[in-house]
């Protein structure tokens, strides 16, 4: 099996020396012993430097056989460059051959050989966990040189073994793709899938029963105790919900707060099951009346492949995503109706007296039927005028509502001195509340009379009277209180002073009931009252109408740390941002 | 009759009494149950919308005393929305027995007297 034979004259002899190197020799050697020889010969003469090319199954059987020959050239200072094919099974053998040398990765190299400065060997016939039955040999200097050739071509395609030690570790293991027909092994991969759930996972439920099918079976609490995990970060169920599976749902609700849910009208023969990102399990049914897990089953579908996952994440994203929208306008709905039935109860009541009374008037005045006293009848027209006025404002306050949510409030600004503008507004009051037991107390905080703000006058009007009508409305006796003060402007969002900003803080300061602690969260919400007897949308109207002026409105009982809540009342806060002249 | 709108209070009550009905009344619906007692009125007219205690859960605590007592309910809400919930709550209450808020006084007595003469 002579390749070609040059100067050196018997086939397979090994007497070699410092002379004998002169001749040039390639040839094949054949026999485990001989081609080991010769190969640890090759290692030992290396003097600088070394390049080996491996394929995937080569390398073990080089870093068994060769490891001695690797370590003593490293201690020799030689510099090994290696391609090699890593794959998941000879990771650790290359991660070894790394402490030796440089070492570069190539998909599907078959190639094995070595080339040093001077010799070449080459494998052609390495196989796993055999020793080398052949190997070629040459000192030819045009062979030397051309395998050197081929292998920077190898090494100048390769990637660097980190890079693909690093994507093997990740996708440890190989991508696969399994279709079931047998509904028990379907199951009991399902099972194990639930069991190994870490970061995420997501559920989508063919029907109601199969939710209480997969409590029997068991997912749902190994969903649960996933949740409880710190990694956990995304587990969601999409699942019809009715009265047969809301137990399981409430429990989900209870006891995984981390666990989403979302009801589906809709029910479908097919359920998705995404665990970790990575692995999919998806099945068809073939009776989704059946009574248990097994028997309900239709073909499955299991796989770790990349696009198979990602499409079905997709999928379920995108039932997800619609449902949250559909729930989205379900509330919108929710709350429309709601304000039609609240409008609509507090535009109804005051037309009671309105027409009723006119009614009784207009019958006795005409036919003198029934015969009313005049004092009864002044009676009557002042809750006609009262009950008007109440419906007047109510329609003011429902067009208000109307434009702040169809953005169409226009304010009408104009620059005008603050203090004389809340001075009007309390004497007016004072006039009204003059034989009552609130008194009315203005206190401007800055020394200056003239705090100059550009606003709608008529609008801050509005909110003023709107914070007054409330502070006496709560305070039987007592005092209302109303305070400015000149501020540096604090940016909210970078805690900083805003250059040059200065703003306005309003205060309405009452010594009333206070503010009910469960309406102290939607106080500023639309139709938030506990009173009966007022729309609720003042202070949703007054909040809008202080924001669109760029300023922030809120309020707090006065005794916010004292324990036992006395009345102490309550203190409405809002600011306007003074702009300085040029 | 019970409301917590003093004027409505007011207004119905002269219509009522001007047409020869005798009327009690009370804004709280929790004085007006205390008050209670069987025998004592035809007609109960109560309002929905209520604070401390709603018409709905008022007129189960009066049946709970009075099973004969006919109860009928004026309500300013709207009807579909009170409907629902009188359904939820109580499916056996009939519909006739709810008047709309406002409703002009020829009609109100009209169909007060249509439930006081029914058995």
């Amino acid at each position: 099996m002579i390749l070609h034979h040059t100067n050196q004259p018997e086939k397979g002899e090994l007497r070699r020396n410092q002379e004998e190197t002169k001749y040039e020799r390639t040839e094949m050697l054949i026999g485990a012993e001989v081609t080991t020889k010769q190969a640890w010969e090759f290692f030992s003469n290396v003097s600088r430097k070394v390049d080996g090319c491996a394929s995937s199954a080569a390398t073990p059987i080089v870093m068994t056989v060769f490891s001695d020959a690797y370590k003593n050239m490293k201690s020799r200072g030689i510099k090994i460059r290696s391609v090699t094919d890593i794959t998941k099974d000879n990771l650790n053998h290359c991660k070894e051959l790394m402490q030796y040398a440089e070492v570069r990765h190539i998909n599907h190299l078959i190639a094995n050989f070595g080339v040093s400065e001077t010799e070449y060997i080459g494998a052609p016939t390495m196989k796993e966990g055999q020793p080398l039955p052949k190997l070629i040999y040459s000192n030819s200097k045009e062979m030397v040189e051309q395998q050197q050739n081929i292998f920077d071509i190898f090494w100048s395609k390769a990637i660097p073994a980190e890079q693909r030690i690093k994507e093997i570790e990740e996708e440890r293991e190989e991508e696969f793709l399994e279709v079931i027909n047998n509904p028990e092994k379907a199951t009991e991969i399902y099972v194990n899938l639930a069991r190994s759930i870490k970061s995420s996972a997501l559920l989508l439920l063919p029907s109601s029963k199969a939710l209480i099918m997969e409590y029997e079976l068991g997912i749902i609490d190994y969903l649960m105790q996933a949740s409880r995990n710190k990694d956990a970060r995304d587990i969601r169920i999409i699942c019809s919900i009715n009265d047969n599976n809301a137990q399981i749902v409430k429990r989900l609700y209870e006891d995984a707060p981390n666990v989403s849910i979302l009801n589906t009208t809709t029910n479908l023969a097919t359920k998705v099951f995404v665990v970790n990102d990575d692995t999919l399990f998806r099945a068809e049914l073939s009776d989704p009346e059946a009574d248990t897990f097994v028997k309900a089953l239709g073909f499955a579908i299991y796989s770790n492949s990349k696009p198979t996952v990602g499409a079905f994440k997709s999928f379920f994203e995108l039932v997800w995503q619609s449902h949250k929208i559909n729930e989205k306008l379900q509330q919108a709905d929710r709350v429309q109706r709601e304000f039609i039935n609240i409008a609509a109860h507090e535009l109804r009541t005051p037309i009671v007296p309105i027409l009723n009374l006119s009614e009784l008037l207009y019958s006795n005045v005409k036919g003198g039927q029934p015969q009313l006293q005049q004092k009864e009848m002044l009676e009557m027209f002042e809750i006609i005028v009262r009950n008007a006025n109440r419906l007047h404002q109510l329609t003011e306050d429902i067009l208000d509502v109307t434009r702040i949510e169809s953005h169409t409030l226009k304010l009408r600004k104009e620059r005008f001195n603050l203090n004389s503008a809340i001075l009007n507004v309390i004497a007016n009051y004072r006039k009204q509340t003059a034989n009552g037991n609130v008194k009315l107390i203005y206190e401007p905080g800055d020394s200056s009379s003239i705090t100059l703000v550009e606003a709608d006058r008529h609008r801050l009007t509005q909110v003023i009277c709107n914070l007054l009508d409330n502070a006496i409305k709560f305070t039987k006796e007592g005092t209302v209180t109303v305070t400015t003060l000149m501020k540096r402007r604090i940016d909210v969002k970078s805690d900083r002073t805003t250059e040059g900003g200065e703003e306005v803080v309003i205060a309405v300061k009452d010594t009333g009931t206070g503010i009910d602690p469960e309406l102290m969260p939607r106080l500023f919400t639309k139709f938030a009252s506990k009173s009966y007897h007022g729309t609720g949308l003042g202070l949703f109207i007054s909040k809008s109408i202080i924001e669109a002026h760029d300023g922030k409105m809120w309020a707090e009982n006065n005794n916010n740390s004292s324990k036992n809540r006395k009345n102490d009342g309550a203190t409405f806060y809002f600011t306007l941002p003074i702009r300085n002249m040029d | 009759m019970i409301d917590d709108e003093p004027d409505v209070i007011y207004t119905t009550r002269k219509v009522l009494e001007i047409n020869g009905f005798r009327v009690d009344s009370y804004t709280d619906p929790t004085l007006a149950l205390s008050n209670f007692s069987p025998g004592l009125y035809d007609l109960l007219l109560l309002d929905i919308k209520m604070p401390k205690l709603n018409g709905f859960d008022l007129y189960k605590k009066i049946r709970e005393i009075d099973s004969n007592v006919k109860i009928c309910f004026l309500t300013a809400s709207e009807l579909f929305y009170e409907e629902y919930r009188r359904l939820e709550a109580h499916p056996r209450l009939d519909k006739q027995y709810f008047i709309q808020k406002p409703i002009r006084s020829e009609e109100l007595i009209r169909q007060l007297s249509k439930i006081s003469d029914s058995q």
